[in-house]
């Protein structure tokens, strides 16, 4: 029985920062950095670990994601990092929310603004 | 490689550094990965364009920081606030269900933060903010907390700022502990200054001290463009200026072959004021030619300012002590620097010894005289000084308790429209700590600006002080406001702000936790209105001290105002001249002297005329030893003592003194022939003739003056002319007609005195244009100078009084209104029974009456145990003056009585259905 706060309850978009975070994280958990790039690639925006752990936190808080604290494989001289994976909640707001852009794309091609 | 290894360990410093910025929570979480995220970017952007790539990471790294602090804060603040929300709500919830036994959410207190250093700031930060934002809202209580506040303190740094100035701060000159004042004393103990050849030899011959110095004062006359001027001069020893380490500013000062007899003493050292004045200041003054009375001296250097004595010459002249001088003309003044080591026992027993050996040695000038120290800083400050400043402080200190106790009870007063808002936060989780932390820091900051405005306050206060200051008190120029002033204002206001804020912090607090959930909690309120009734008889208390202590100060300098000097001073003019020129022989000084009373008495108005060497209240006095005809004189104490007067004919009746037998000097009987005829005061008639007529007999001035002396053709009433608090002591009176080059004219007038300066003037040049003239003034503006300094005490005390009863006026009000408007109800009750409006406005001032009572009471009782501080600045009141404190208390009841008038009236008027329907 979590406090309520201001994330839950998903019908509202997602932010870009948040879409991508959890789209990165679909093919398995992630440390913070491989977060990072990943959201390079797909978004072509480079951010920060500031932003970065900032939106894990929330996304955290709100229930979208879990951390688990499991030793990396990395060389011992890493210090332990925390990985990251998604909830079942996690998921299904991701889902809906692809559907959400999905939709818009096929308005988008209908109204012959792009191509496809 | 290593540089760009070392480069990279900086690099991960720095960032871990800047992640400090983050919230707290935020930080302990992410920081590690954080920063072997910062690593890898680095590295990964390094590969292969290692420069570029390295600034290309910070970069990113300072714009994501530049994002993200900003945001996690608010973030963070919005979690603690909703947290807070939810606490609320499972708080009530837990009550609800306890008190109807239903099971319900266990209730998690606060969790326990971790300390960690920034935890304080933060918290005292939160602190401040918020009693900023508590006080804007409430604009009425803050303005007056304030402004009362701002009164009290700022009068406090007033006083300590002059305090700081006049006592506190060191002496000008180097190591002032080591320099004394050194004096001879007469045989009966009486201070006296010392004389050319005792001075040398004493010098000589002491082992105690480094070195003496000692100086003396002279005028001289300076033509020049326009009126002649008088300079006044200072002749001193060469060893001075290094005694008291002091430099010249330009050019140098005066060797030991100037300061000897027959040594080129035709050298002077300008004051700094003097070099403004007359020279602009000229750097080229140095060898500039003076010429005084007719002797040309030459420039070799300028003193400055803060190289001011007891005078304040114009300028300086070396003394060249004579050892051939008169032995028994005591003129100089004197100091020395105790050899360190030396304690001033031993110095005194050494001078002692070398006395006794002079006393020996010759005896008709020196029998049975002595020498003895006094500190340095006693007699340029002055003992009475020191006292009143200390009282004045204690007086504006016990103010300062008034206005604390005033707002203490404001702050009380609040507490019943606070009571729900503290009680919710005491609900909240906040402890009692926490709470009278809060409710302090609210005072603190009250205190602070109420420091604020009370510097401006004593901003604007200390010219007016420094006018008032007479000239009497040492470096009241130099009050101002410094940095020590302020930070006593400061430490003050902090002291001011825990007092008055304590005692409401702690009872607000324990009145709130219980009282805040419940529906019109009247629990707190019978100990809070105790409370505050203790507060207004406190400032009763105070306020009745300080109103006696004024009340005393002001008897005191009335009745120093009402002394009959023995002499009247009204209507009389006077004019001080210095015969110093080079042709004024004693002959010419008495031609003068009857050439300028012939034209100055024909001048309409004038009455009478005379002059003496000695003008009343003028700051000097000489004194003299007396040899009595047919006395037997065993020892050097044997000699009788007094002070001398040389006067003119026409000096008792120009002063109204009164002739008790025989007669006044006259010009047909005495002038001309100096040494035939005295004039002696009762005091001395009594003492050496107390069941014998006095006229006839005969007295030598000086010692062994056997082959010449002198007979007593009068005997007048005594006269004060020193001291007005002084007794007056023996004096004698000895005709003048030439022989002193300083003396001053008294003219009577039947009218305004200052009304006959100009034709004085006139008549003065038209016997000599060359004399100066400085200094005419009617002879009650020096009596007024003499009694300056009591006047400036009682002054200051008066406008403390003043305020003190202010604020206990408002005090009272205070309270007396707060209880009418609390009792409303049950005054309307008793309005609904029929009571008279009559007996309504008795009951509410009796009930002010008898909190006034209390503390006059008290304040009695402490006024009669503390004034007795107040006895070496009183005159003639004793410090537990009946009538004074029979006056204070009357004042002070009367003044509560009328302050409870006002919410009395205001209860008449209460409607009584109103009044019945009010919670």
């Amino acid at each position: 029985m979590g406090d309520t706060n201001e994330l839950s309850g998903s019908p509202a978009p997602l932010t870009p920062a948040v879409f991508h975070i959890l789209l990165s994280l679909t093919d398995g958990p992630l440390h913070g950095y491989a977060i990072m790039q990943s959201v390079e690639q797909t978004a072509g925006q480079q951010m920060g670990p500031g932003t970065i752990y900032g939106s894990v936190q929330r996304m955290e808080d709100a229930g979208l994601l879990r951390d688990i604290a499991e030793g990396s494989g990395e060389a011992a001289t890493a210090k332990r990092r925390r990985y990251y994976d998604l909830t079942e909640v996690g998921r299904e707001a991701l889902a809906s929310e692809a559907a959400r852009l999905a939709r818009i794309a096929d308005l988008v091609r209908e109204k012959d603004l792009i191509p496809g | 490689m290593v540089g760009s290894r070392s480069n990279f360990v900086i690099s991960t410093g720095v960032y871990s550094l800047l992640l400090m910025a983050h919230p707290r929570r935020f930080r302990v979480r992410f920081k590690a990965d954080m920063v072997s995220d910062f690593r890898d970017i680095c590295r990964d952007r390094a590969a292969g364009k290692p420069l570029l790539g390295r600034i290309s990471a910070w970069i990113l790294i300072l714009k994501d920081l530049a994002v993200s602090v900003p945001r996690e804060h608010l973030y963070s603040w919005r979690r603690r606030r909703h947290a807070k929300q939810m606490r609320v709500v499972r708080h009530e919830r837990h009550h609800a269900f306890k008190s109807n036994d239903i099971g319900g959410a266990p209730y998690h207190g606060e969790p326990r933060r971790s300390r960690s250093p920034g935890w304080i700031i933060d918290m005292i930060t939160q602190d401040i903010q918020f009693a900023l934002r508590t006080l804007r809202k409430q604009p009425g209580f803050t303005v007056v907390a304030i402004l009362t506040l701002g009164l009290g303190i700022g009068a406090t740094s007033a006083i300590f700022s002059v305090l700081n100035a006049v006592v506190l701060q060191p002496l000008p000159y180097e190591d002032p502990d080591g320099l004394v004042r050194f004096m001879e004393t007469t045989p009966e103990g009486w201070d006296f200054s010392t004389s050319q050849p005792n001075f040398i030899d004493y010098r000589a011959q002491s082992t105690s001290f480094t070195d003496m110095a000692a100086f003396t004062f002279l005028t001289f006359g300076l033509l020049g463009e326009g009126d002649p001027t008088q300079i006044s001069a200072n002749p001193i020893s060469a060893s001075a200026f290094e005694l008291l380490g002091a430099k010249p500013l330009l050019g140098r000062t005066f060797t030991g072959a100037e300061d000897r007899p027959g040594g080129d003493t035709r050298v002077v050292l300008l004051s700094e004021a003097m070099w403004q004045e007359r020279y602009g200041a000229d750097p080229d003054v140095i060898g500039r030619k003076l010429i005084l009375d007719g002797t040309p001296y030459v420039v070799v250097g300028v003193m400055p300012e803060s190289f001011d004595f007891a005078s304040d010459p114009d300028l300086w002249m070396p003394l060249a002590p004579d050892p051939g001088e008169n032995r028994g003309d005591h003129r100089l003044m004197a100091i020395a620097r105790l050899k360190p080591g030396v304690s001033s026992e031993q110095a005194h027993a050494d001078l002692e010894a070398i006395g006794a050996g002079l006393s020996e040695q010759f005896p008709d000038s020196n029998g049975g005289w002595s020498a003895r120290l006094e500190p340095f800083d006693e007699w340029m400050i002055g003992s009475q000084v020191t006292q009143a400043m200390y009282v004045l402080l204690a007086a504006v200190g016990l103010l300062l308790l008034i206005a604390c106790a005033n707002v203490s009870n404001l702050l009380l007063a609040r507490a019943t429209t606070r009571r729900r808002e503290i009680g919710l936060r005491a609900a909240l989780g906040a402890g009692r700590g926490r709470l009278v932390r809060q409710l302090l820091v609210e005072s603190l900051v009250l205190g602070l600006l109420g420091a604020g405005l009370g510097l401006v306050l004593a901003y604007w206060a200390l010219p007016l002080i420094r006018g008032l200051g007479p000239m009497g008190i040492p470096r009241i120029d130099a009050v101002e406001l410094n940095g020590l002033v302020v930070l006593f204002t400061f430490v003050v206001s902090l002291l001011t702000g825990i007092v008055f804020g304590l005692v409401p912090a702690v009872q607000i607090s324990r009145g709130s936790l219980q009282a805040a959930l419940q529906e019109g909690g009247r629990v707190a309120e019978s100990g809070s209105r105790r409370l505050r009734h203790l507060m207004v008889v406190g400032e009763l208390a105070l306020a009745v001290m300080v109103l006696i202590g004024a009340g005393l100060l002001i008897n005191s300098f009335q009745r120093l105002q009402r002394t009959d000097p023995g002499f009247v001073a009204e209507g009389v003019l006077t004019v001080p001249v210095a015969l110093t020129g080079e042709h004024y022989t004693p002959d010419m000084q008495g031609q003068f002297i009857t050439d300028v009373f012939e034209g100055i008495g024909a001048l309409p108005g004038v009455t009478a005329i005379g002059a003496t060497n000695i003008s009343p209240f003028s700051g000097g006095s000489t004194a003299i030893e007396l040899t009595v005809e047919g006395r037997e004189v065993l020892s050097g104490e044997d000699y009788p003592f007094a002070a001398w007067r040389a006067v003119t004919p026409g000096f008792f009746e120009a002063l109204g003194i009164t002739l008790k037998k025989g007669r006044f000097f006259s010009f047909e009987q005495d002038w001309g022939r100096a040494r035939e005829s005295v004039v002696i005061n009762e005091t001395l008639a009594n003492q050496l003739w107390p069941d014998e007529d006095p006229l006839g007999k005969r007295i030598g001035l000086g010692r062994n003056e056997a082959e010449n002396l002198a007979s007593v053709v009068g005997v007048v009433g005594d006269i004060v002319d020193t001291q007005l608090e002084s007794d007056p002591g023996p004096m004698i009176f000895l005709p003048y007609s030439g022989g002193w080059p300083w003396m001053t004219l008294l003219v009577r007038t039947s009218g305004d005195p200052a009304l006959l300066t100009a034709a004085v003037r006139e008549q003065i040049w038209a016997v000599d244009k060359n004399l100066p003239l400085p200094g005419i003034a009617p002879l009650e503006e020096n009596m007024s100078g003499a009694v300056a300094r009591p006047r400036f005490n009682m002054q200051l005390m008066g406008i403390f009084a003043m305020v003190a009863l202010l604020l206990a006026a408002v005090g009272v009000y205070g309270i007396m209104a707060f209880a009418v408007a609390r009792r409303t109800r049950e005054i309307g009750v008793r309005m609904a029974l029929g009571a008279q409006p009559g007996k309504l406005v008795a009951m509410v001032i009796g009930q002010a009456l008898k909190v006034a009572g209390v503390g006059v009471g008290l304040g009695l009782f402490a006024a009669l145990w503390l004034s007795r501080f107040l006895e070496t600045l009183l005159y003639e009141t004793a410090p537990t003056d009946a009538l004074t404190y029979a006056a204070v208390a009357v004042i002070l009841l009367a003044v509560a009585t009328v302050a409870a008038l006002l919410p009395a009236l205001r209860a008449t008027r209460v409607d009584p259905k109103v009044a019945l329907t009010t919670e």
